[in-house]
């Protein structure tokens, strides 16, 4: 063995002194010994969602229930769904919802309250489409649980005490849909309609809201007829289906459809018939409207942008198609919005798509981020070309087949669960999601043209409307030249000088 | 893509007793699922669910807020977003469109105690992943650039401030754990306004070397596959990698622990501080200090968990209906577990009363019969749906103390628990005084929203 020589000695020694006094010294190397170029591994070709077997079943009421056996779980996922108490500007199948949850009769008359499950709150959600009640329990808890369900649905007390919460808690939920009133006003703004939702007015009869009243919305909202349960569970399809029958099968229909109801036929899952709050048909009342178009909302925070374009219905033929141009825009294309304004400029550490329906006129896509002031006009101008070269340019295969696979992926881990699976087949139901097999179908057969001539259609650059929110002032000059501003985001007097 | 800093972690409880490790193949601690710890001492989970052909990963490194230089704050969440931009083997901004295009999606987090990054993704890619999370551990260190800690340090003030745009959120952590933790302490609130240009390039390689090993780490992957198939390539990809010789000061536990147990800072006899902050509902928090001793139990704890909020639901919701939602947490922090009662009462409610009955009911926890079977049958339901999903039972893995997390013995564990027993955790745990109470009042009547709506509607 050789001896260093006193030269490197005394570099190594100064080094090692430099290493043991600098606070943030660093083993070196840093790189490691290994050598060779290492590449990204191939990835397997897809595999397709497994589909479990549904079966559907009518009631003699009009009832639907649909039933999937999942064995080895020891739990059972139900949910309850409707298409009648639709999420309007009047809030009000929203507060029968929750009003529904606060006490109920039983079969037998005597009052069921609190309504819980095993301690806890059954999930009730209403939207445009419709409402949800969704419930979990142990397989072996299963009658009970149908038990509560049947009387909630059935039988509200609507007692007085327990609205009481119901009342308050209602109002608190409406003061906290300032952030729904910005995106509902800038949909409304692309369709060309002017701000009319009452959320406000809703908060205000509140208090007047008698039994009466919501006995009558009750009436109108939960009939056997318009209504589905879906029950995936660890138990025979058999159990299973007498247990609802059990609970459900006595359920009276409304008079008027009484006699319609035993020969309609089960609807289809994929049926592509529109309801009224999907559909993104404009009223008839709305002004058209060309060229873009810029909503500001100036207040104190960091500025964050929404884009807002139409979107196809969700059971729309091109709803598939058009989920994946919108992942294609934010996330997971090679030149997507992501890619550019988080990587390439550093401007946006989020970028974000979603669809939103509003009740009664349509639905629209919103691409939304949030940047600083004064880079908030070029990052809309990038969004906005991004737009246009999903229009104009073909998407390649590698970005496509990508796409295809994160959207199955999301899908196939949403169906991993009971509850996963029961909530996508409820909104399957309500016309929200297509059905398992169909998108399956189109994803085998979507290609780059489709998405094409999906984005030619509804997504339109010149046609935008650029919701702005936070403090841009210093911005405004810029982001007038990309759009026709609304008359009520002039600066006023009185705004400038009681600054928020 | 969402990386967010969390002080005082609010997930659920979770976790075993620390148990030996081994180094060997264990065998299936829970249906489907291998732990091991492979020679350089990275942890290893590997757990089969065969509904649906996808992945889902963890891979959590424990280095945090709570290992930055007093000076630094944010160096560790700095350090995350680093790990993303190249390796010596993925191209400067390549990483997230190597994940993307084979349908993967990622995201990572750093909170006090740790940084974690997951992937979900179909069952094909997953090689590609645990590739990438390769890159991560072994070749991003050395290819750090200052061009990119520039270009990051960015992105962490665009990203702080959309969270300081919820000021109400942050301002309110921040003053719970100013109460708890006093200056000095890990994971007491820092100076952030400007912090983050303090750290320069050597600063994360320097936590980046010492935090990102795999002595350091534990790798959970649930999905598709066979445990016994994958674990090979887990060596291969894993196993070769080496630990540097330097390694994160050590934190003096004992030592932050009596320093904690010195706070809140407000006065001894009332230890309560009121946030007048402009929320739309009013509320109540009240928080306990676990003490060492009793950082055991912890499947019994969440029966204790869900009994809390079981009563407290029926005497303040269903009962006097002073409040709308009521939330308890067990909040399993390395330095240190915190109960966290939060109550969101109904408006007009004095807070003052809300959380003397609260604390009333409390402490009949201890003395009056518990809604035992309802509280052990929905802990079981929750245990088993977690387990049930690939996401959530992923997260249950890699939070999980020591090399295993035994499903059947989780179970057993709460099944075997006594009234008396859960009675005696809610005497040791849930003591009156709590170490923290909080009043919540709202400022303003009107969110801004509203007043949005009316400036839109003037001519």
């Amino acid at each position: 063995m050789s001896t260093p020589s006193a030269a490197t000695s005394i570099c190594l020694l100064a080094l090692a002194c430099a290493t043991t006094q600098e606070p943030y010294a660093v083993e070196l190397p840093l790189a490691r010994a290994e050598v060779g170029v290492e590449t990204p591994p191939p990835v397997a070709g897809a595999e397709h969602l497994r589909v479990p077997p549904v079966s559907e079943d009518r009631l003699d009421n009009g009832m639907l229930v649909r039933i999937v056996e999942r064995p080895g779980t020891g739990l059972v996922s139900m949910v309850y769904a409707t298409g009648t108490a639709r999420l309007g500007s009047d809030y009000m199948s929203v507060f029968i919802g929750d009003a529904l949850l606060a006490a109920a009769r039983r079969a037998d008359g005597t009052l069921l309250y609190p309504v819980r499950v095993e301690g806890g709150l059954p999930d009730v959600g209403t939207g445009p489409s419709g409402t949800t009640i969704a419930l979990d329990c142990a397989a072996r808890d299963l009658p009970s649980t149908l038990e509560l369900l049947a009387a909630v649905v059935q039988r509200p007390a609507f007692d007085a005490n327990a609205l009481v919460p119901v009342r308050s808690r209602t109002r608190l939920d409406l003061l906290g849909m300032s952030r729904r009133y910005w995106e509902w006003s800038l949909a409304l703004s692309h369709g060309g309609r002017s701000y009319d939702i009452d959320l406000d007015g809703f908060a205000t009869k509140l208090p007047s809201l008698d039994e009466r009243i919501l006995r009558q919305a009750h009436r109108e909202y939960y009939a056997p007829e318009e209504s589905a349960l879906i029950v995936v569970g660890d138990l025979p399809r058999a159990q299973l289906l007498a247990a609802v029958k059990s609970q459900f099968a006595a359920w009276q229909p409304r008079e008027r459809a009484r006699e319609a109801v035993r020969s309609r036929p089960p609807r289809a899952a994929s049926a592509p018939a529109q309801r009224g709050a999907s559909t993104p048909a404009r009223a008839e009342s709305a002004k058209p409207r060309s060229g873009r178009r810029l909503v500001i909302a100036r207040s104190e925070g960091y500025p964050s942008v929404a884009l807002v374009q139409d979107a196809p219905a969700s059971n729309s033929p091109d709803a598939v198609a058009f989920e994946l141009l919108s992942r294609l825009l934010v996330t997971h294309g090679g030149s997507s919005l992501f890619s550019t304004l988080r990587y390439e400029r550093a401007h946006a550490y989020a970028v974000g798509a979603y669809a939103l329906t509003v009740p009664g006129q349509g639905r629209y896509l919103f691409i939304n981020t949030a940047v600083a002031a004064q880079t908030i006009a070029t990052d809309v101008s990038e969004a906005l070309a991004a737009l246009q070269r999903l229009r104009t340019q073909p998407v390649n295969d590698s970005d496509l087949a990508g796409v295809k696979a994160a959207f199955r992926a999301m899908l196939a881990s949403t169906l991993s669960s009971g509850e996963g699976l029961a909530r996508y087949l409820a909104k399957v139901y309500l016309l929200e999601s297509p059905a398992l097999e169909e998108i399956e179908a189109q994803l085998e057969t979507i290609g780059g043209a489709d998405l094409q001539r999906v984005a030619a259609q509804y997504l339109d650059p010149e046609r935008a409307t650029i919701g702005v929110m936070g403090d841009v002032s210093s911005a405004l000059g810029q982001l007038k030249t990309l759009g026709e501003s609304e008359p009520s985001d002039e600066p006023t007097p009185e705004h400038e000088q009681g600054r928020r | 893509m969402r990386w967010i800093r969390r002080r005082l972690v609010t997930a659920c409880a979770l976790g075993c007793a620390l148990g030996a490790s081994s180094a060997s193949l264990a065998p299936a601690a829970s249906p489907g699922t291998e732990t091991l710890r492979l020679g350089n001492g990275l942890e290893v989970v590997l757990s089969e669910a065969h509904e649906q052909p996808i992945f889902s990963t963890a891979l959590r490194y424990r280095v945090g807020g709570r290992d930055e230089p007093a000076d630094l704050d944010e160096l560790a969440h700095l350090v995350e977003h680093l790990s993303f931009r190249r390796s010596r083997h993925v191209g400067h901004d390549d990483w997230m469109q190597i994940a993307e295009r084979a349908g993967v999606s990622s995201n990572a987090w750093t909170v006090d105690d740790d940084t974690t990054f997951v992937n979900q993704g179909p069952i094909g890619a997953l090689p590609r992943i645990l590739w990438l999370e390769r890159q991560r551990m072994a070749f991003v260190l050395e290819a750090l650039t200052a061009e990119d800690v520039v270009t990051e340090r960015r992105m962490l003030e665009n990203e702080r401030s959309t969270v300081r745009a919820d000021k109400v959120g942050g301002e309110f952590w921040k003053l719970i754990a100013a109460s708890l933790y006093p200056p000095g302490h890990p994971y007491a609130p820092r100076e952030e306004q400007g912090c983050i240009l303090r750290c320069d390039l050597r600063h994360a390689q320097w936590l980046m070397q010492r935090g990102y090993r795999p002595d350091n780490a534990r790798l959970v992957v649930v999905g598709d596959f066979s445990a016994r198939e994958l674990l090979p390539s887990i060596q291969s990809l894993f196993g070769s990698i080496t630990n540097p010789g330097v390694s994160m000061p050590a934190l003096d536990t004992t030592a932050l622990r009596t320093l904690a147990a010195a706070a809140p800072r407000a006065a001894a006899a009332a230890p309560s501080i009121t946030i007048a902050a402009p929320v739309t509902s009013s509320g109540v928090r009240l928080l306990w200090r676990v003490p060492d001793a009793l950082r055991s139990k912890l499947w019994s704890l969440e029966v204790l968990r869900v009994a809390l909020e079981l009563v407290l639901n029926s005497d303040l919701i269903d009962g006097e209906t002073v409040a709308s939602h009521i939330h308890v947490r067990l909040q399993t922090l390395d330095l240190g577990w915190l109960w966290s009662v939060s109550i969101e009462m109904l408006p007009g409610m004095d807070p003052k009363r809300v959380q003397q009955r609260a604390l009333a009911r409390i402490a009949q926890l201890s003395e009056q019969l518990l809604p035992m079977d309802l509280a052990r049958q929905n802990a079981r339901r929750r245990l088993l749906a977690t387990w049930e999903d690939p996401i959530a039972r992923t997260e249950l893995l890699v939070s999980a103390q020591g090399v295993g997390f035994d499903l059947q013995s989780a179970l057993a564990e709460q099944e075997q628990l006594s009234p008396e027993e859960l009675r005696s955790l809610a005497r040791e745990h849930l003591r009156a005084p709590p170490t923290l109470a909080v009043h919540i009042r709202r400022a303003v009547d009107a969110a801004w929203g509203g007043e949005l709506y009316r400036r839109a509607e003037a001519p």
